[in-house]
């Protein structure tokens, strides 16, 4: 029976359409109350003075807590920077002050308006250049006695810096027969996941109980230890139906509040963030400048690439001292960038921190790349395909660190795909249309998972695994495809449990696609014990040698006698009273590449395991009148290893390009000179729609990864990767002038067809 | 607790306005009512619903033209007197946040929360709209531009419900249009509206011409330099491009999140240089056939 390859229902798409999944927002527990947190109404300054009287008087109020009710230390994710409650300093808007719990979540509301507080307030800062002046204020008087890895940069308000330089590269520019130098600046992206942060806790015979929909419960379990400086063990994480996360969902969030509500009240404690809150204090996608300067020859040869990025990182580092390490693989990426130097800087501001969202800082970075490949081919007189079919990695060649990529060639493949499906020369042709083309390479989380099979009495298979699904079908159609393939069950056969880090074993969450890849991996090694178990019962049971046993379609037999067959369930019945229940592990963690250690200071983030390759092409036309954009078409060749479920597949890749297009056209969260986005609500952040998006054109390449399960790469992250430089090319061809931020906004497209007419007047617009 | 009262009858509706007042807050589809609660803009005691009334809703189709005030835009959309009569009406309607907005929204409702950015005032003003409103003890019939007198205030009384909008049906000779402006393709709030109707004669000149807007002032205005700009023109270039300066000089937009007061004003010239063109085009095919 082939399973993997089909399209299968996934499991848990009747009860999300019906409405009957439950999220954690939907739990209930006898004597629980409701929490709210208060927080810093400005982005930066003292508090002089907080008054919690009046609200302790409120109605339904069980316990509101500060600063001096919690754990005090400093903890993160990389960096000890933040702190449960601030008493003192405040580093943004949003920063928590004090929790309450009351009866009910409008008691508690309402007792959260009646808290005094009144802050010496300082003006925040906010631009990035100002930030990494060594002149400027700091944002933490005391990042010096921080908690942090030893091989990580910092230095007043920078928390992270990587370094990579082949040497030389100012000369090689110099004496390069161009040198195309461009600016190019991204805003923050949120990830509007449906479901806004969430979490019940409570606090029994000495520890926590944490219900969350969450992508990665064993990271809050262990960041929740770090904040609450308890054991890990102390802790029990629960993980649920998850709305949604796309990375947001990744680091502790406001797990604490409701641990420290919960302890102290005797009771569990929900706390549901509203909309507003979330989008105000989710770690959205980091804003950056990237800096480029490329030396190319006459023949289109690129001999140098200087690239300078900051990032800003907010009020606390979370994760982006490893995205530092990003455009390391990417200045490299798919096209050589000959003698390099990448410079990134991650700097602190009076904003909320920023954090991971699918396609971390790849998006912005591939962003810069491409648009600089449209820059150099203007500049040198060169077709801008051709351009980078010249510069494009092979087989063998290498990233900036090292390490060697033995499929690249994959990339030909990929444009040669799109060609014929969409020629070069005759695609977006017309006036105000345009054509734009951007490949990519990414890679597949390593980070280690596993999974414990059992087969149940009745012939099903019971399946634990912390994986969790975070929407994508990885868990809901790959896990469990995988699982039944390995013993001919139908997938409705297989039964998975939610995560709990007290029942499975660890795993790194639903991040950078490798659920499918590493999880379908460790069900594999599982596979073989329990089928070994499964052959040595029914080699006892028939009466047979293990060695002529086979598992076909979910039945055991002697192998060249169907009649001998007998159900599974038979097995696992017999095995409880010969070996005991048929119980199986495995575990799997990607091998790291190998990679040269020297390349780089400050790498964190060191390889770029199981690669995949992307090129996508958008054709839009632009409406002269408003300078919006319609995108027309857009296709995308991707290598996915191996599609396990072909309607997932899609799915992500359409959702990818969905998201990627939000990013580049609508979506942007302005930070206003006081510190705080000028969006603060779904009404003012505008996401696409489904008349917005087209229906993407998608062609798939099926390379088999070796170690990936039946050949699977990673599939779900990297759609949304090269989508910003595809549509920004094609709206730049479209009106013959460059537009180097994101978003591309409608202002921006009518000056630069303003410019264009300026620089082109015998051009027709 | 809120009170809520579901009135069956104008006669109920208007008794508990007599009685409340304005400690009673009407509500139609309550499209706009249920966000502003929820986000504490408002806070009332007390609902009178009117979304039951059936005499509220219909449109009718005499000397003049009669929309009720609960009328819902897709009712408007769907309408094949209004489409023929009012099709600037109708495109307005249609553009009215999505399908499930347009179903609940009403007519009276868009008028009364007199949005900056309310997509058919503009249209309505362009029809020379009369709104017709009614208390327990008096009626009176009000110029919509009057009944607009600011950002989200109207000129209603306290006790007044709106019972209909009166429009003047497009003339045999005219064209007209609503063009609005937001970057997606629906769920949008107006970033420039612009409506259009406009009268030329057999020999291309133009008689008479209406020209409204919103989301370019605090308030939508009909925009009387600009149309003086171009009545008895040929809507030659030059008639055009004065009117595009009159029109936008007389818009005070914001500059906000969703677009700067610059991107308003220039897009705003050019909606109405394209909303000339579609009228034109549209005077072109009718005196071909
Ligand atoms: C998702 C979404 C998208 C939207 N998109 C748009 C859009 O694109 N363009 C746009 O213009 N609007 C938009 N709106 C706003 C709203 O849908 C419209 O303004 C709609 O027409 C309001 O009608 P209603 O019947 O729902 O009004 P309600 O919310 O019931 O009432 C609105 C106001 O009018 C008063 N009122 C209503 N009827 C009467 C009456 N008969 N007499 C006196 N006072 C009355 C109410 O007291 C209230 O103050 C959108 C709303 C939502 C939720």
């Amino acid at each position: 029976m082939k399973i993997v390859g089909e399209k299968y229902a996934r499991s848990d798409g009747v009860v999300k359409v019906r409405g009957e999944a439950l999220y954690t927002t939907d739990l209930q527990f006898p004597g629980m109350l409701f929490g709210a947190i208060f927080r810093s109404p400005v982005a930066a300054g003292r508090i002089l003075h907080l008054d919690i009287s009046a609200a302790e008087n409120s109605p339904g109020v069980h316990k509101i807590i500060t600063a001096s009710d919690a754990p005090r230390h400093r903890h993160g994710l990389v960096v000890d920077d933040e702190q449960i409650f601030t008493s003192s300093d405040i580093t943004y808007a949003g920063e928590p002050i004090a929790a309450i719990a009351a009866t009910s979540l409008a008691e508690a509301l309402a007792a959260l308006k009646k808290i005094r507080i009144e802050i010496d307030e300082i003006t925040p800062i906010v631009d990035l250049h100002e930030a990494i002046d060594p002149k400027c204020r700091l944002i933490h008087q005391g990042w010096k006695d921080f908690g942090a890895p030893e091989e990580l940069f910092r230095s007043n308000n920078i928390v992270g810096q990587m370094v990579y330089d082949d040497g030389d590269v100012d000369k090689i520019l110099n004496g390069s027969d161009f040198v195309i130098e461009n600016e190019f600046v991204a805003g923050r992206q949120y990830q509007a996941y449906m479901e806004p942060k969430g979490v019940v806790a409570s606090y029994e015979n000495g520890r926590f109980t944490v219900h969350v929909s969450h992508q990665f419960p064993f990271n809050v379990r262990d960041r929740l230890a770090k904040a609450l400086g308890i054991k890990s063990s102390a802790i029990r994480v629960v993980g649920h139906h998850i709305g949604g996360g796309f990375g947001g969902k990744l680091d502790l969030g406001i797990e604490p509040f409701a641990c420290v509500l919960a302890k102290s009240t005797g009771r569990p404690v929900k706390l549901i963030q509203s909309r507003a809150e979330d989008m105000a204090t989710c770690p959205v996608r980091e804003n950056a400048i990237i800096h480029l300067r490329t030396g190319v020859n006459r023949d289109g040869q690129i001999i140098a690439t200087d690239m300078d990025v900051i990032m800003d990182a907010g009020a606390a580092a979370g994760d982006t001292p490893y995205l530092s390490s990003i455009p390391l693989f990417l200045a490299g990426a798919p096209y050589k960038s000959g003698r390099t130097r990448v410079r990134c800087r991650v700097v602190y501001t009076n904003t909320p921190s920023t954090g991971a969202f699918r396609g971390v800082s790849g998006t912005y970075i591939n962003f810069a790349v491409e648009r600089q490949m449209d820059e150099i081919a203007k500049v040198i007189g060169m077709d801008r395909r051709q351009l980078r079919l010249k510069n494009l990695l092979h087989d063998g060649d290498c990233f900036l660190n090292g390490q060697v990529l033995s499929d690249a060639s994959i990339l030909d493949e990929a444009f040669a795909l799109v060609e014929s499906r969409a020629p070069w020369t005759t695609t977006g042709k017309g006036k105000l249309r345009g054509v734009g083309i951007a490949a990519a390479v990414w890679l597949t989380n390593p980070l280690p998972g596993s999974a414990t099979m059992k087969l149940n009495e009745d012939g099903t298979l019971g399946l634990i695994t912390a994986a969790t699904e975070n929407g994508s079908g990885a868990v809901a159609m790959g896990l469990r495809q995988i699982a039944a393939q390995e013993f001919g069950l139908e997938p409705d056969d297989v039964l998975i449990s939610m995560p709990d880090t007290d029942v499975a074993g660890y795993d790194a969450g639903s991040q950078g696609s490798r659920t499918t890849h590493v999880v379908g991996r460790a069900i594999q090694e599982a596979s073989i014990e329990l089928r070994s178990k499964i052959i040595s019962v029914a080699a006892e049971v028939l009466e047979a040698l293990p060695g002529d046993i086979e598992i076909v379609d979910g039945q055991v037999g002697v192998a060249g006698v169907p009649a001998s067959r007998i159900p599974l369930s038979s097995i696992a019945i017999a095995a409880k009273s010969m070996a005991g229940p048929l119980v199986a592990t495995g575990s799997y963690r990607t091998p790291a590449p190998e990679y040269n250690h020297q390349c780089a200071t400050g790498l964190l983030f060191t390889t770029f395991p199981t690669l995949t390759y992307h090129v996508h092409l958008a054709e839009v036309e632009v409406d002269p009148a408003t300078g919006n954009t319609t995108v027309l078409r857009y296709i995308v060749a991707q290598e996915v290893g191996k599609v396990v479920n072909p309607d997932g597949v899609r799915g992500q890749i359409q959702g990818g390009v969905a998201q990627g297009l939000g990013y580049v056209l609508y979506e942007n969260l302005d930070i206003g000179t006081d510190g705080k986005y000028r969006q603060k609500t779904l009404e003012a952040y505008r996401l696409p729609i489904a008349g917005d998006i087209p229906e993407v054109e998608i062609m798939l390449l099926e390379h088999p990864d070796l170690a990936g399960p039946h050949g699977v790469r990673g599939v779900a992250e990297p759609p949304i990767v090269p989508v910003a430089a595809a549509i920004a090319n094609a709206i730049s061809d479209a009106i013959g002038a460059p537009l180097n931020t994101i978003p591309v906004r409608p202002i921006d497209v009518l000056d630069g067809i303003r410019w264009a007419q300026e620089v082109h007047p015998d051009r027709q617009v | 607790m809120k009170e809520f009262v579901s009135a069956q009858s104008i006669d109920e509706a208007l008794d508990t306005l007599s009685r409340f007042g304005d400690d009673c807050l009407i509500m139609a589809g309550g499209t706009d009512i249920m966000i502003q609660q929820r986000t504490g803009d408002i806070d009332p005691r007390r609902y009178l619903h009117i979304e039951r009334i059936e005499s509220l809703k219909g449109i009718l189709v005499d000397e003049k033209i009669l929309i009720g005030s609960t009328t819902s835009h897709h009712s408007i959309v769907s309408s094949k007197n209004l489409q023929r009569l009012c099709p600037g009406l109708v495109s307005a309607s249609a553009t009215v946040g999505g399908w499930q907005t347009q179903e609940a929204g009403t007519l009276g409702g868009n008028i009364c929360n007199a949005s900056p950015a309310a997509d058919t005032i503009p249209s309505l003003l362009a029809a020379n709209a009369l709104v017709h409103l009614k208390s327990s003890s008096a009626e009176r019939t009000v110029r919509l531009d009057e009944f607009i007198v600011g950002r989200r205030m109207t000129s209603r009384l306290e006790g007044e419900l709106l019972v209909a909008i009166e429009v003047e049906a497009l003339p045999a000779n005219a064209s007209e249009v609503y063009i609005k402006v937001g970057p997606r393709s629906a769920m949008e709030v107006a970033l420039v509206g612009l409506a259009v109707r406009i009268s030329i004669s057999p020999l291309g000149i133009v008689e008479n011409v209406a020209i409204a807007t919103c989301s370019v002032g605090p308030k939508p205005f009909r925009a009387i330099a600009a149309e003086t700009a171009i009545l008895g023109s040929q809507l030659e270039d030059e008639a055009v491009m004065n009117a595009v300066s009159e029109l936008t000089q007389e818009a005070s937009p914001m500059d906000d999140f969703r677009a700067s007061a610059r991107y308003r004003k220039q897009v705003l010239g050019s909606a109405l240089v394209n909303a000339l063109n579609i009228c034109q085009l549209q005077h072109k095919l009718r005196e071909q056939s």
